[in-house]
């Protein structure tokens, strides 16, 4: 049974630690306080995420960062990667400062109703979700981990303890380990487990989940597939429309930070196509 | 949370506010957040996201973009569901903050802008509604496609068509995009508003260096957050000179209580924060207490008597 998500609250949360995992790539462990100080309890689903407040004196949105892991209905564990200002202000966190963190927000992952059978499709930081949809659920399903390199799976160790050894399959764009290729090309080896499977999580960058389900639905029509989605978020909580995708079943687009970030696949509008406005929008441009 | 300090509340244009603090249109989800603390302990009205008649569905991606240390430039296309839904859902989910509600809206022409308010009013949520405020971003089609917001003459009959048909008061949105700010005011108060709100965001650009190309699709959007707020308290103060007698709700670049103490002693009634509540959404409750504060320190009966103080 996945937790009972805790009510959304803009917590104030204290370093525990804040450890490389190589290549960039890192974990910060965060302890939600209360108001006197001591632990707060924070329960989420795998898919949820949180808006951080970066460490910055200067304006700046949050960044939303999917959970891998919590502890004890308390700590959470962000894992990223150094890309740009936001992550660079993010590594230089230590272990005791505080940061601010809204959150849990959004709309997680189904629970699997046939775990064993169930393909966790990773690429890069996106199998964040996808590790605590593991620890929640327990049974191993198949997990397929698409990366640039070796040095770039940095949870080697823990998705091996979670998956299975024999469950985890990891492909590497470089040859530089496992299967020498794309995920695409990983999961077309496996085309027994797409038709064994129910269902499939998708996480990571979105041409890969675009190509990743197209694939997925090729091999096996009957898949319910879901992908998370990954936008730019200025407020994280369904006030600005501005990190919408559109939809193939509904006329406005959806709110990738409270209508997801988890949805069916087969409803994405992958090229971002707005469907037709209606005619009273068609006479004249549109405002800003 | 104490129930709010009696030197914050104040009365602007017939309307009873507990607090001067608004959210900007577009820029708060108050029914969740209500949820996490009480919002009539900080808000004295909630301003919606703008409505139009029908649903719109908006502008393509990327909608936004953040400009470091200054705000962000924003895209959305007034994505919205459309009045109809928005009375039935979006109005009532309001009920639970307990505060006053303007419902902002936007429309192609004054007849529009009318049908809009009447139909609003008539509706079972209609009593919810304190005010309204019009978003005047939109293209005028009984005017070749001006910018309402550009033309005294579109501002003073969109003003008009609503007041013929509205109860409530009627507050124009000001845009900054203009030669002369308040000859736009004028035409709306003409028109018959209440009130005014400056400002609406200013237009900017910005270019991605790598791709050599501008960041945002349709290449000029809306920017808003701290860099604009000595514009808006420009218009504000310029607005408040010539209109001494009309509320003027203070908007662009607020983040601090300081901010809101400016904007007030340069003429504003009440204030909007937009922007910064995407960062902290607590921001609310922190201006409050501090604006208690101070009123403390200063030893003033009512905040409301910092309106315009700057101009004596």
């Amino acid at each position: 049974m996945l937790p009972t998500p805790s009510k959304i609250q803009d917590m104030t949360c204290e370093v525990v630690h804040n450890r490389d995992c190589g290549n960039g790539l890192k974990i910060m462990r965060l302890r939600p306080l209360a108001t006197n100080g001591a632990p707060a309890s924070f329960e989420c689903q795998p898919g949820q995420f949180v808006m951080l407040d970066l460490p910055a004196s200067e304006f700046r949105f949050r960044r939303p960062f999917s959970i891998l892991a919590t502890y004890n209905s308390c700590d959470l564990d962000i894992y990223y990667k150094i890309v740009g200002e936001g992550t660079r202000m993010m590594q230089e966190l230590m272990q005791g400062d505080h940061i601010q963190c809204l959150g849990p927000l959004g709309i997680g992952f189904n629970e699997p109703k046939e775990p064993e059978t169930t393909l966790y499709i990773g690429g890069g930081i996106g199998i964040a979700p996808l590790y605590l949809m593991q620890r929640c659920v327990k049974t191993p399903g198949h997990c397929f981990y698409g990366v640039r390199g070796q040095e770039d799976i940095g949870l080697e160790f823990e998705l091996k303890d979670a998956f299975g050894e024999e469950n985890l399959h990891i492909s590497t764009d470089d040859g530089s380990y496992g299967f020498h290729g794309n995920v695409c090309g990983l999961l077309e080896q496996y085309s027994d487990k797409i038709l064994a499977a129910q269902e499939a999580y998708i996480c990571g960058p979105t041409r890969m989940m675009e190509a990743a389900a197209a694939l997925l639905y090729r091999i096996n029509p009957q898949l319910r597939v879901q992908v998370s989605l990954e936008e730019h978020m200025p407020c994280g909580t369904g006030a600005c429309t501005g990190c919408v995708v559109s939809r193939s079943d509904q006329y406005l687009p959806s709110k990738v930070c409270v209508e997801g970030p988890v949805f069916d696949a087969r409803s994405i509008q992958w090229d971002g196509t707005l469907l037709p406005m209606s005619a009273f929008c068609e006479e004249s441009p549109c405002p800003l | 949370m104490p129930a709010l300090a009696p030197a914050l509340a104040t009365t602007v244009a017939g309307i009873r506010l507990t607090s001067p603090l608004l959210n900007a249109s577009g820029a708060f989800n108050a029914p969740l957040f209500n949820e996490l603390y009480p919002l009539d302990s900080a808000l004295g009205g909630i301003v919606t996201k703008t409505v139009t008649r029908e649903p719109l569905a908006g502008n393509p991606q990327p909608r936004t973009t953040e400009l470091p240390g200054i705000g962000m430039l924003n895209s959305i296309g007034l994505q919205n569901p459309g009045l109809a839904y928005s009375l039935e859902k979006d109005i009532p989910a309001l009920k639970a903050c307990n505060v006053p509600v303007i419902l902002s809206i936007s429309a192609h022409s004054s007849r529009e802008f009318a049908e809009m308010a009447a139909s609003a009013l008539s509706h079972p949520s209609g009593k919810l509604i304190e005010a309204f405020e019009l978003n005047l971003s939109c293209p005028n089609v009984e005017k070749g496609g001006v910018h309402f917001g550009s033309a005294p003459d579109s501002v003073r009959e969109a003003v008009q068509a609503v007041v013929a048909v509205s109860s409530k008061p009627v507050f124009a949105k000001l845009t900054p995009n203009v030669t002369d700010i308040v000859a736009i005011g004028g035409a709306a108060i003409e028109g018959g508003a209440q009130g005014l709100t400056a400002i609406n965001t200013l237009l900017g650009v910005a270019i991605d260096i790598r791709r050599k190309r501008p960041v945002m699709p349709r290449v000029s959007a809306g920017y808003s957050g701290p860099g604009i707020k000595p514009v808006a308290l420009h218009a504000i103060w310029n607005l408040h000179k010539h209109f001494p007698e009309t509320p003027i709700m203070g908007v662009g670049g607020i983040s601090t209580s300081e901010d809101i103490l400016e904007f007030l002693m340069a003429g504003a009634s009440l204030v909007q924060v937009g922007t910064s509540c995407f960062r902290n959404p607590m921001i609310f409750h922190q201006m409050i207490r501090e604006l208690h504060a101070y009123c403390e320190a200063e030893k003033l009966d009512s905040l409301s008597q910092l309106c315009g103080c700057a101009h004596r």
